[in-house]
C-alpha cells in the first residue's frame, strides 16, 4: 500500500517534470501565436502607443513596447549581469532615454530561467515603431538598422553621438550562437 | 509487476527527467551573458 502511494507521487512528478521542458517552448511559441491571431496585439497596441503616456494602466513605470511583435514589457534596472534574468534589462553603462548616445536595452530570446522577452524579435523589420515609457514621458523611436554579430563584439553597446536605442538578444533560437540588434533613431518631435 | 520493482524502475524515471530538466535549462537556455564574462 505504501509502495502504491509513493509510486503515484512519483508517476505525477515524472509528468509534471516532463510537461514543464516540453510545454516551456511551445508556451512562448503559442503565446505569440495568440497575441497576434486572436487578440490583435499589434494593432491594439499601435493604438494604444498613441495616447501615452497618459494611459492609466502604463503611466507609470518604465516600459519598453514593440507593436509589431506584440511586445509591451516593463524595463527592470540593475547593475548585476544577473538582472537580464528578470526581463528587459536597461544596460547601466549605456544611455538613457532622451539623452544623446545609445539606450541599450538586454533579454534574453529564450530561457528557462526567467521570462523569454525578445523571443519575436527577429521579425522586427526596418521602419517598425519602437516606444518607450521612461519618467511619466514617451520617447518614439524608428528602427534603422538590423544587425546581427558576434557573441563577443561589443561595438552594439558603444555610446553614440546620436539619440538611439538597441535591442538586443541572442540569434538565432534556442542558441547563443550570434547577437541580433535592433537599432532605432529617436523620431524628431 | 510488484510495487516494489515499480518503485525502482519510477525512481529511475524520476531522475532521467529531473537530468533533462538540468540540461535544458543549462544548453537550452540562451546564454547572453557571454559578453560581461
Amino acid at each position: 500500500m505504501t509502495f502504491r502511494r509513493i509510486n503515484n507521487f512519483l508517476i505525477t512528478a515524472i509528468v509534471a517534470v516532463n510537461v514543464y521542458v516540453i510545454a516551456l517552448p511551445l508556451y512562448t511559441i503559442a503565446n505569440f501565436w495568440w497575441q497576434n491571431h486572436a487578440q490583435h496585439q499589434p494593432q491594439k497596441l499601435a493604438q494604444l502607443v498613441k495616447t501615452l503616456p497618459e494611459h492609466p494602466d502604463l503611466a507609470q513605470g518604465e516600459r519598453l513596447i514593440i507593436p509589431s511583435i506584440a511586445l509591451n514589457q516593463p524595463v527592470v534596472e540593475g547593475k548585476s549581469i544577473y538582472t537580464v534574468n528578470k526581463g528587459v534589462w536597461h544596460y547601466p553603462m549605456g544611455a538613457s532615454p532622451g539623452q544623446t548616445g545609445n539606450t541599450v536595452f538586454i533579454g534574453h530570446r529564450f530561457t528557462y530561467n526567467g521570462p523569454s522577452v525578445f523571443a519575436h524579435l527577429d521579425l522586427v523589420k526596418r521602419g517598425d515603431n519602437i516606444a518607450l515609457i521612461w519618467n511619466g514621458q514617451r520617447f518614439s523611436y524608428t528602427v534603422s538598422d538590423i544587425k546581427i554579430v558576434e557573441p563577443w563584439d561589443t561595438s552594439i553597446v558603444k555610446p553614440t553621438t546620436d539619440k538611439r536605442i538597441t535591442v538586443y538578444t541572442c540569434t538565432p533560437m534556442w542558441t547563443s550562437k550570434f547577437r541580433l540588434a535592433v537599432i532605432a533613431e529617436q523620431d524628431q518631435r | 509487476m510488484s510495487e516494489k520493482k515499480k518503485f525502482w524502475i519510477l525512481l529511475a524515471l524520476l531522475l532521467i527527467s529531473i537530468a533533462w530538466l538540468l540540461v535544458a535549462r543549462r544548453y537550452g537556455s540562451d546564454n547572453l551573458l557571454t559578453q560581461f564574462q
